[in-house]
């Protein structure tokens, strides 16, 4: 599989603002890549600048072996679709659909079959005739998406499309979008500040931070290997703790909380434990991992989200561990105490 | 096109070309008369024969500068009065239009709105035509009836006056509609439930609410007053306003006070748009 | 313990308070007036002074040529005026609200609202001070030696027209301004995307999408050309035929009342009838026009 999409050293500054700052990545073709961040971080504005909406200041984004340089938005092979969606409210659903393929002066017959196609893919045949305003949320996403994949791309550019639907919506949408991916083919470079977003539809992620490329991963590694603070923080929940001085092979918390980490050359700042790495009444067989005790100040209950807030015992640090909502746990109560073990490659600090 | 699409250097060049050349289209002619209100001449136009401040001040009987021009004077006195009143009025009774149509539910509210359109879409010379017709039709006959020649009826100071406000009250009762759509009309609610009468409630609440699109409104009533032509000219009676003043000077006998006045109100109209554009602009910041 | 509560409903004193005065204005000064204009129109005096129903007015238009066919210039030329005015100020209305940023915009809509507050009086006569034999356009043409004499600009056709225009434009950009700010940037975007080319956005979504605006600019730029009196009038020549000024004559020269109402009248009818099949055309709705 070749790399469709290559971007170089990408910059742009807008006066004295960096919004993105010497960026590389590439897309392998067929793939869905998604660039996680929060607001202001500079991806839209780079997903922009590989549609060809703003000019970059450096770099150069290669798509399909050919530098975009100086390619109008119009020219290039890559269609978006807009975080508001931008459906053109004076036309219905076929004529939405069907606006990019008359601008290739295809014959009607082959729009028609062509926009037929498409709207019975994202499950919306009968809705041709359809006043746009007047459809639903998750309606006007697969128009949308609908107008921009019928024009086949090589690479489809998603600006956080999912954020004005319900929950519920969303968590439906994801899954099928995934599913469209795969069956489609084409190329989904997807933005979002929504984590699970992220890590449930895609095949890699970039972390954006301030305009730079913190760390390109799987899901899976990005959330077990977090490479920075910045994403051990923002990927997945955490505990998070502030580290004192330290010394080899021993973590010390600011509130107290010693703990030994093998093979740590004990410069860290900060120490980040997820609450399910945890392992209640860890046996003693397992290795590499440091127990320790704890006291329960209250059970947050959240279905299988249910967590237990605790204090390191000794300390007045607070734990959130997550506890599963089998029978084994059901006679936990406040005040009680519990042995606790986490395995030191848990222990992420920085 | 917009920023966010790449513009050809010609493109882009042509463009701003025809949006200056525009805008020299736009100030010529009132630069024009601003710079001959003080050329030394008798006559109007050019040649340019030098800067005088004559036509503003000078009392000889050769030439009648603005200010010395009672006539003048008096039409200008008599534009402001007018205008006052008329916008006074229209801003009165537009409010209450604009409170009635948005508040109120009645028989007939769909027609009554249409009526109150229309000064929009009839040409001001048939609002001017009907009221004169009707006006002098109604003072016949308290004429035959009664004996009595009640001057309202007749082309008069008042007349224009009832003729303006007519159109007047209905731009009144546009702006004031477009910032009471934005109320919230809970707000009223509150007033209510704290045992208000409803005058009271839109009184303290509503109606302070509206203030600037009332303020805005009068201004708006003031303006086209003050220039209005064509329904006053059928209503005027011995008491010219300005526009009328001129327009008759302009047709029989112009002088070059007619570029003194005229530079006179583009003056004050600038000051007055400059001075509302820094309002504005502190508003917002 | 539960009452039954007779909903009552109270006197609705606002109520009348409030239509009360709006009714006086409406019937007073719009209703009345304009149906004596109407039955005006069918009256005539007769040898002993009283007034009898009569065609005698309208038969009076159409038997002089003259009559109708100043009527016919007047709604050709109202209707060339809104094209032009429309063509002229689009592209400076796009350029206010979509090209440059609002902070500048707002000196530019500064400069547009001046003249429009002068009134029309004032503009008309700076521009019969420009275009005048003695004039400013005149002197300076011949000042760089372009031409020799004088060219005959003012009193013609064209400088009327031109001073229609003058005005039009000023009441077209608002409009048209307002329902260009509301037009997001993503649909040029989007439509850029797609593949469509400056002038396909132009005419498949720009245009469409600013219908409205269009149509109320349109119409009141209409309403005020075909009732003008002082450009055809000023910047007219002596053959400057426009319907307006003969209305104004048989009011106030000729004092023939009632042939002026039966010209009102008319008047009346054509600018309402053309207002209402451009509404019906463009399925736009009045009370959405007049915001």
């Amino acid at each position: 599989m070749s790399n469709i999409l290559e971007i170089k050293h990408l910059t742009k500054r807008f006066g004295n603002f960096t919004a993105v700052e010497d960026v590389n990545f590439s897309v392998k073709d067929g793939g869905f890549f998604s660039i996680l961040g929060s607001s202001g971080c500079g991806k839209s504005t780079l997903l922009r600048i590989i549609a060809g909406f703003e000019p970059e200041t450096e770099g150069e984004v290669i798509i399909r072996g050919e530098s975009m340089k100086g390619v109008p938005p119009d020219k290039r092979p890559v269609n978006i679709v807009f975080q508001h969606l931008a459906l053109f409210p004076m036309m219905n659903v076929r004529e939405n659909v069907a606006f990019g393929l008359k601008r290739l002066k295809l014959s009607n017959t082959e729009i028609d079959s062509r926009v037929n196609e498409i709207l019975s893919r994202v499950g919306l045949e009968g809705y041709e005739k359809k006043d746009v305003t007047a459809l639903s949320g998750g309606q006007k996403q697969r128009v949308a998406i609908a107008r921009s994949l019928v024009m086949k791309p090589s690479i489809l550019l998603l600006d956080e499309p999912l954020g004005a639907l319900d929950r519920k919506l969303r968590e439906h949408m994801k899954v099928e979008l995934k599913l469209l991916q795969r069956e489609i083919g084409t190329t989904f470079i997807y933005i979002t500040h929504d984590q699970s977003e992220a890590l449930v539809m895609s095949d890699e992620i970039a972390v954006m931070h301030e305009g730079r490329f913190e760390q390109i991963d799987t899901p899976r590694n990005l959330y077990k290997n977090p490479k920075t603070a910045f994403v051990a923080g923002f990927v997945g929940d955490s505990n998070r703790f502030e580290l004192e001085r330290t010394q080899a092979e021993t973590l010390i918390t600011s509130k107290g909380w010693r703990i030994n980490k093998k093979s740590y050359a004990g410069t860290a700042t900060v120490l980040y434990i997820r609450p399910e790495a945890l392992i209640i009444n860890p046996s003693s067989d397992l290795s590499d991992v440091e127990s320790f005790e704890i006291t329960i100040k209250t059970i947050l209950f959240d279905g299988s989200n249910t967590k237990l807030a605790t204090t390191v015992a000794g300390t007045t640090e607070e734990l959130l561990i997550s506890l599963p909502q089998n029978a084994e746990f059901d006679g936990l109560s406040e005040g009680q105490t519990l042995q606790v073990g986490i395995h030191t490659d848990d222990l992420k600090c920085y | 096109m917009i920023r966010s699409l790449p513009n050809t250097a010609a493109y882009t060049l042509g463009y701003r070309i025809y949006v200056a050349l525009f805008f020299l289209f736009l100030v010529m002619p009132l630069i024009a008369i601003s710079v001959l209100a003080f050329n030394d001449s008798n006559y109007i136009a050019l040649p340019w024969n030098g800067f005088t401040l004559d036509w503003f001040f000078s009392a000889t009987d050769e030439r009648e500068g603005l200010f010395a021009d009672s006539n003048l004077m008096e039409s200008i006195v008599t534009s402001l009065t007018t205008a006052l009143i008329v916008a006074t009025m229209s801003m009165v009774i537009g409010t209450i239009a604009a409170l009635l149509f948005e508040e109120e539910q009645f028989k007939f509210k769909g027609l009554l709105y249409f009526l109150a359109l229309t000064p929009l879409v009839i040409p001001g010379v048939i609002l001017g035509i009907s009221i004169l017709l009707s006006s002098t039709y109604a003072g016949n006959l308290i004429e035959k009836n009664f004996g009595i020649d009640i001057e309202l009826f007749r082309p008069s100071y008042w007349l224009v006056i009832f003729g303006q406000f007519s159109f007047g009250a209905t731009y009144v009762m546009l702006l004031v509609a477009a910032r009471l759509k934005k109320f919230d009309r809970s707000l009223e609610e509150a007033a209510l439930s704290l045992k208000a009468t409803r005058i009271q409630a839109i009184w303290y609440v509503t109606i302070p609410f509206l203030r600037p699109a009332i303020i805005g409104a009068f201004i708006v009533a003031f303006l086209l007053s003050f220039s209005n032509i064509n329904t006053t000219i059928f209503l005027v009676g011995s008491d010219p306003t300005l526009p009328i003043d001129l327009y008759s000077r302009i047709r029989f006998s112009s002088t070059p006070v007619l570029n003194a006045i005229s530079f006179l109100i583009v003056l004050v109209i600038t000051l007055f748009a400059v001075v509302n554009f820094f309002i504005k602009r502190k508003d917002t910041t | 313990m539960q009452q039954s509560i007779k909903p009552k409903k109270p006197f609705n004193v606002t109520l009348y308070l409030l239509i009360i005065p709006v009714l006086l204005w409406l019937v007073l000064l719009i209703v009345l007036p304009h149906l004596d204009l109407l039955i005006s129109s069918f009256q005539i005096e007769n040898d002993n002074g009283d007034k009898v129903f009569s065609l005698d007015n309208y038969i009076a238009f159409f038997k002089e040529e003259i009559y109708w066919l100043t009527f016919v210039k007047t709604a050709a030329y109202a209707i060339g005026v809104t094209a032009l005015a429309f063509i002229v100020t689009f592209p400076i209305a796009f350029y206010l609200t979509k090209v440059i940023s609002k902070k500048n915009a707002a000196f530019f809509i500064l400069l547009l609202l001046i003249p429009l507050w002068v009134g029309e009086l004032v503009t008309v006569y700076g521009w019969m001070v420009l275009l005048g034999d003695h004039g400013i356009i005149n002197h300076f043409l011949m000042a760089i030696g372009l031409i020799d004499e004088p060219i005959n600009m003012l009193y013609t056709d064209f400088s009327m027209i031109l001073g229609l225009l003058y005005m039009s434009m000023l009441f077209m950009v608002v409009p048209v301004m307002s329902t260009l700010e509301s037009l997001d940037d993503s649909l040029i975007e989007a439509a850029s995307d797609l593949g469509a080319s400056k002038w396909t956005i132009f005419r498949t979504i720009i245009i469409p999408y600013s219908m409205p605006g269009i149509v109320s600019g349109a119409i009141i730029v209409f309403m005020l050309v075909i009732g003008d009196y002082l450009a055809p009038n000023i910047l007219g020549g002596k053959s400057s035929l426009w319907f307006t000024e003969q209305i104004y004559n048989k009011f106030l020269t000729t004092f023939n009342w009632n042939e002026g109402a039966a010209f009102g009248f008319l008047l009346l009818m054509l600018s309402s009838g053309i207002i209402w099949l451009v509404l019906k055309l463009s399925g736009q709705k009045l009370d959405r026009v007049g915001s």
